[in-house]
């Protein structure tokens, strides 16, 4: 990434996309350094339950007299580890098939983006859920659910992006010197998409957030006794009027990194194409 | 127009079939033997080679696929393992709580999204513009399931005035229906404000004023028609999330819908509902694709069916 990039400028220029790209690191810092921040173990029963917020438990105890906090602060290295993990496999997926699929062409093309239609027949949840109902609950299985689930959209912005590189002049000399076809895709094409597949990879980290959040609390993402916000939002739930802070405090936690990655998302898709605002439309 | 959909009836024959085939994985690729599932643990070797001549598991599984969907073509999505009852049955008589659900949802996504885009675009940098923006980023951000307890908390046990589970009058609809459509809300405030700035911008705007027209005849005759394609399209699409944040939403509320019916289909391991459920849930989304596709040429002429 140069001085003159468009990233970086847009970052310099935007206070809303420093203040989401603070926001996404503090999330990162938190995941990563979860095991030395958290104050207890997440899983140790430690007090009685639900104990209001003092200054041994921050923000009290849960149901069962886990530190709340540290619960939180482990919440987000299981959020962050799915997320990254399910955007990759949907990344590389859905990338090679819509490389192949916009080089080779004809049957190939036809055979792989018609199999992308079937599955984007299955809206968001649905497929992760289908997928979970054959491999089983746990925090594996959801990772591959979600990431499966974001493959037809990778592999079809791939596909547009390959096929518009195809006719470039740099594309069509190295063909005519005889470069292999893998060479020609892997120092030719896959370059030139890496900043649009990783600005989309942004917007897909907000929604395989949103994704395991949701299929924690169903009971069908990670399971207990480890710390996930989803499933902590689904058993504080009974305690919602003696204790709201036990499904407030992970939800919250949620909201925000959701919101920090859609908004860096938007803002890095922006200051690489202005016309590509779909849904954003910061004006 | 009708060419235009046959084309897209029969361009839906695939994607169907595969849809059908990923309906059909779900019994077939789960680890364990239905027919083992089905006849429960107490069924004897004799009670469970019975079934699996039954429901076909001794043939090629290329005839099983078949066979299956001659059965679905003919309405028979065979029987739930929890209960025995007829899957079509059980699964209609949920849908109309669901499709319920989803019109409320999508009339607080529209209701709330439309106003919210369209005054925060004409009065861009206002403080309602201000409010009208954040109102959108926290309703994307926001999951449904967290939005629906919060809801539960403020309107159902501080103030009383919705109940915050259970079905049966229109009561128990709106809590759900608000948690349900507030993200769609927000992306649909988001999209109204960008297409109804760029809009405003046009020189069409520019003549329809300079020719002394009312400002409420140029903001919603001619700026709101030509931004409204792309709030077409993305409400259009937003029904596959209403569906999805259904499975979510009608667990919150105990709404007893197609959402819920899945996921406990999904824990009491009911293939043939789980099986049906998929189903559906896709052909009502390919279907509502299509009636987007259809919509799009009432609302703009130019706009040729290919």
């Amino acid at each position: 990434m140069t001085a003159r990039s468009p990233i970086l400028a847009e970052i310099r220029r935007s206070r809303i996309t420093q203040a989401a790209l603070l926001l996404t690191v503090l999330y990162c810092v938190v995941a990563l350094a979860g095991p030395w921040l958290a104050p207890h173990d997440p899983t140790s029963m430690l007090a009685m339950p639900r104990r209001p917020p003092s200054e041994r438990f921050w923000l009290g105890t849960d149901e069962i007299g886990r530190d709340l906090l540290s619960r939180l602060i482990h919440g987000a290295r299981v959020a962050f580890t799915v997320a990254f993990l399910a955007t990759a496999i949907g990344l590389l997926g859905g990338a090679v098939l819509g490389l192949i699929a916009a080089y080779f062409a004809g049957y190939i093309d036809s055979a792989i983006m018609r199999t992308m239609d079937i599955l984007l027949a299955f809206p968001g949840l649905l497929l992760a859920l289908a997928i979970i109902a054959i491999l089983g609950p746990g925090l594996t299985n959801a990772m591959i659910a979600i990431g499966i689930g974001g493959i037809p959209e990778y592999a079809r912005l791939m596909r547009g992006e390959v096929l518009s590189l195809l006719g470039r002049d740099h594309v069509l000399a190295a063909r005519a010197m005889g470069a292999s076809d893998l060479r020609v895709m892997w120092r030719h094409l896959i370059p030139f998409t890496v900043p649009t597949m990783l600005v989309y990879s942004t917007s897909q980290l907000a929604r395989a957030v949103l994704t395991e959040a949701g299929l924690s609390y169903l009971g069908l993402g990670v399971e207990p006794p480890t710390a996930s916000w989803g499933g902590m939002i689904a058993t504080g739930q009974a305690h919602m009027l003696t204790t709201p802070m036990l499904a407030i405090a992970p939800g919250l936690a949620i909201m925000g990194l959701v919101f920090a990655l859609n908004m860096l998302g938007d803002s890095l898709r922006d200051a690489l194409d202005p016309h590509q605002r779909p849904v954003v439309g910061r004006q | 127009m009708a060419l235009f959909i046959v084309r897209r009836l029969f361009g839906l024959i695939p994607v169907l079939l595969g849809v059908l085939a990923v309906a059909f994985a779900v019994t077939r690729l789960t680890p364990g033997d239905p027919a083992e599932i089905m006849g429960g643990l107490e069924a004897t070797p004799e009670v469970i080679a019975a079934i699996r001549i039954d429901m076909g598991l001794d043939r090629p599984v290329p005839v099983q696929f078949l066979i299956y969907v001659g059965n679905v073509l003919q309405g028979d999505l065979g029987r739930s393992f929890y209960n025995g009852r007829e899957v079509l049955g059980v699964m209609l008589e949920a849908l109309p709580r669901t499709a319920w659900l989803a019109a409320v949802a999508l009339a607080f996504t529209l209701g709330l999204g439309i106003p919210l885009g369209i005054v925060s675009a004409l009065r861009k940098d206002s403080w309602v513009d201000f409010a009208a923006r954040s109102f959108a980023l926290v309703g994307v951000s926001a999951p449904p399931f967290f939005v629906g307890l919060l809801a539960i908390l403020l309107f159902s046990s501080y103030v009383r005035w919705f109940p915050s589970y259970g079905s049966g009058t229109w009561r128990h609809v709106v809590l759900p229906g608000l948690a349900l459509g507030l993200s769609s809300a927000g992306l649909v405030t988001r999209l109204t404000r960008s297409a109804m700035l760029e809009v405003l911008n046009e020189n069409y705007i520019r003549t329809a004023r300079a020719k002394g027209l009312r400002r409420r005849t140029v903001h919603y005759v001619h700026a709101f028609r030509n931004a409204a394609i792309p709030i077409v399209t993305i409400t259009g699409l937003q029904l596959g999330s209403l569906l999805s944040g259904a499975v979510l939403t009608e667990t919150v509320f105990a709404y007893p819908g197609i959402g819920r019916l899945l996921v406990r289909s999904i824990f009491e391991r009911d293939f043939p509902m789980v099986q049906g459920l998929i189903l559906l849930i896709a052909l009502i989304y390919l279907v509502a694709n299509l009636l987007t596709d259809l919509l799009y040429t009432a609302i703009d002429p130019r706009i040729k069916l290919r």
